[in-house]
């Protein structure tokens, strides 16, 4: 959108008084890793990076996960590489069988035929394809615990699954141990900080994120603060003019935010890119 | 149709030349991505659209671009460029923005679109207990329309300057979203000139790749291009079959 003039928004972002203690975040991440061992899911989105960045000042050995999608930015992985150079990770690749693109093509629904009755049922299993079972191979690998980067205020959904948790922690963990609610209020500060952001699965791995409270603000904060790189692909959107809620990393295509022009996004910004998809996902265009 | 290989093949064969094409416009034009809107494309589609009317006035049905497998091209009044494998594309460049307000130069605008039953009920004659609107084919919409802020684009290219002006000028508006207002043309200028016809076949004004074009186009030539990538060579740009791994244009318009 123009020349930038004015302020330094990452400067000011580094301003922003630290609202978390990362020093309990930190001893929490430990203690989690102790319990239940594990690995770090990382996307290269702003999340999971402050994730990482936190888990790392606890174990900086911790196996860090990449689940690739096979559809990802290629600013991406190149952002991936460096960072895991400049922090010695322990950077492990689990690519998703099929890719995301075989999946979407499988699926039927992104030509110009009427989708098979089948694909519509199939549709709610790419999560399963893309995240469910890459974490399944990854906690073979490392244990049920995970450090993942989600977030309450993402959507609905999250927050109701991250305030569940939160409450089943209160009433199995907190004894005494922190300040009680007032009248009316389900939970303090204090417990939020002490017991949230770890999910039990029913397939008994425990997944605990430490930025489950954040705002994006508090995100953007840390990692300016901490002079965390941030992936390049949210400044190309931004640069776009693309929406907060649209500034997202992985994958290039899903059914998601469809309607609210995701893709004419990834067509001004990648229109090469674009043009590989389009040529495997012809009804992409009607999305433009 | 005159060929543009070599260079001096192109005033040899007939009255082909290279020359400009000027579209002034009112407010900008709006792009759907990568790079400007092409020439051989805009000229390729008009006459497509003038020839379907007469069909369907005839009464002949026509198929669907995505139902065809074998496309054929249009007779544009341009010169082509050919490599030795057989590919070719026609002599003409995608526009080029001017007049662009220095600070200004995109304005993001967005369209809705909700499903409209009243007419989808008079076009089946089956419909389902619910048609979701949420996700689907049919699914509501809050789209951006990115609008590049110019009081005109330019087209560089090679072929017969009266054809061109003659299929240009019924043009009232160019790009995304016309019948919204957007890119509406205030007039047309084709005018022919004088210059190297692979240049004016290729490049911009500004000396950058101003088009698509085969490897072989620009050979051990040093052209400011946008690097390589699979894309359409010449109209339909979208069909399968033009898709082909080219060099693609110096600037971007997103």
């Amino acid at each position: 959108m123009g020349k930038q003039t004015g302020l330094d928004l990452t400067t000011l972002q580094a301003l922003r008084a630290p609202a978390r203690d990362l020093t309990l975040l930190i001893d929490r991440i430990a203690a989690h890793l102790d319990a239940h061992d594990g690995y770090v899911a990382y996307s290269g989105g702003k999340d999971s990076t402050v994730v990482l960045d936190l888990v790392r000042r606890a174990d900086p050995n911790v196996p860090v996960c990449f689940f690739d999608s096979g559809l990802e930015f290629p600013e991406t992985l190149a952002y991936i590489g460096e960072l895991t150079d400049r922090w010695n990770l322990n950077l492990q690749v689990i690519p998703a069988r099929p890719t995301a693109l075989e999946y979407l093509q499988a699926n039927g629904s992104w030509t110009h035929e009427p989708a098979p009755a089948e694909a519509t049922a199939a549709a709610a299993s790419m999560h399963k394809v893309l995240i469910t079972e890459p974490a399944r191979r990854a906690h073979q690998r490392h244990g049920d615990g995970e450090l993942w980067g989600i977030r309450a205020q993402e959507s609905r959904g999250r927050r109701i699954m991250l305030l569940k948790a939160l409450a089943t922690a209160i009433d199995s963990n907190c004894a005494g141990c922190c300040p009680t609610p007032a009248t009316r209020r389900a939970h303090t500060a204090g417990q939020r900080a002490q017991h949230g952001g770890a999910v039990r699965r029913v397939d008994r791995t425990v997944a605990f994120s430490p930025v489950w409270d954040w705002t994006a603000d508090d995100i953007y904060g840390h990692l300016a603060s901490h002079s965390v790189p941030v992936n390049p692909v949210y400044n190309k959107l931004r640069e776009l003019g693309a929406p907060s809620f649209l500034q997202r990393v992985s994958p290039i295509v899903d059914a998601n935010s469809l309607g609210y022009g995701r893709i004419v996004w990834l067509h001004h910004g990648w229109p090469d890119l674009y043009d590989r998809v389009r040529s495997a996902l012809p009804r992409i265009d009607e999305f433009c | 149709m005159a060929d543009l290989t070599t260079r001096t093949t192109i005033t040899e064969l007939d009255a082909h030349q290279p020359f400009t094409v000027t579209a002034a416009l009112a407010a900008g034009i709006a792009l759907g991505g990568g790079w400007g809107l092409a020439l051989d494309g805009l000229l390729a589609a008009q006459l497509w659209a003038e020839r379907k009317a007469r069909l369907h006035a005839a009464g002949q049905a026509t198929t669907r671009l995505a139902d065809t497998d074998v496309v054929a091209d249009m007779d544009l009044p341009l010169s082509t460029c050919r490599a030795p494998d057989g590919r070719w594309h026609w002599a003409a460049t995608c526009a080029e923005p001017g007049g662009v307000v220095d600070g200004h130069e995109r304005d993001i605008r967005y369209w809705t679109g909700r499903m409209d039953d009243r007419t989808y009920r008079q076009t089946t004659t089956t419909m389902p207990a619910t048609l979701p609107t949420h996700q689907g084919r049919w699914r509501n919409r809050i789209m951006p329309v990115i609008v590049t802020m110019c009081r005109k684009v330019t087209w560089q290219g090679v072929g017969d300057v009266e054809k061109v002006r003659q299929i240009l000028l019924p043009v009232a508006a160019i790009g995304k979203k016309r019948s919204q207002g957007e890119g509406r043309v205030l007039a047309w200028h084709v005018e022919p000139t004088d210059g190297d016809p692979w240049e004016f076949g290729h490049l911009h004004s500004s000396g950058g790749l101003g088009r698509p074009a085969l490897p072989e186009c620009l050979a051990d030539l040093h052209v400011p291009h946008g690097g390589s990538g699979v894309t359409g060579l010449r109209p339909p740009y979208l069909h399968p079959s033009r898709q082909h791994r080219l060099l693609l244009p110096a600037v971007s318009l997103g």
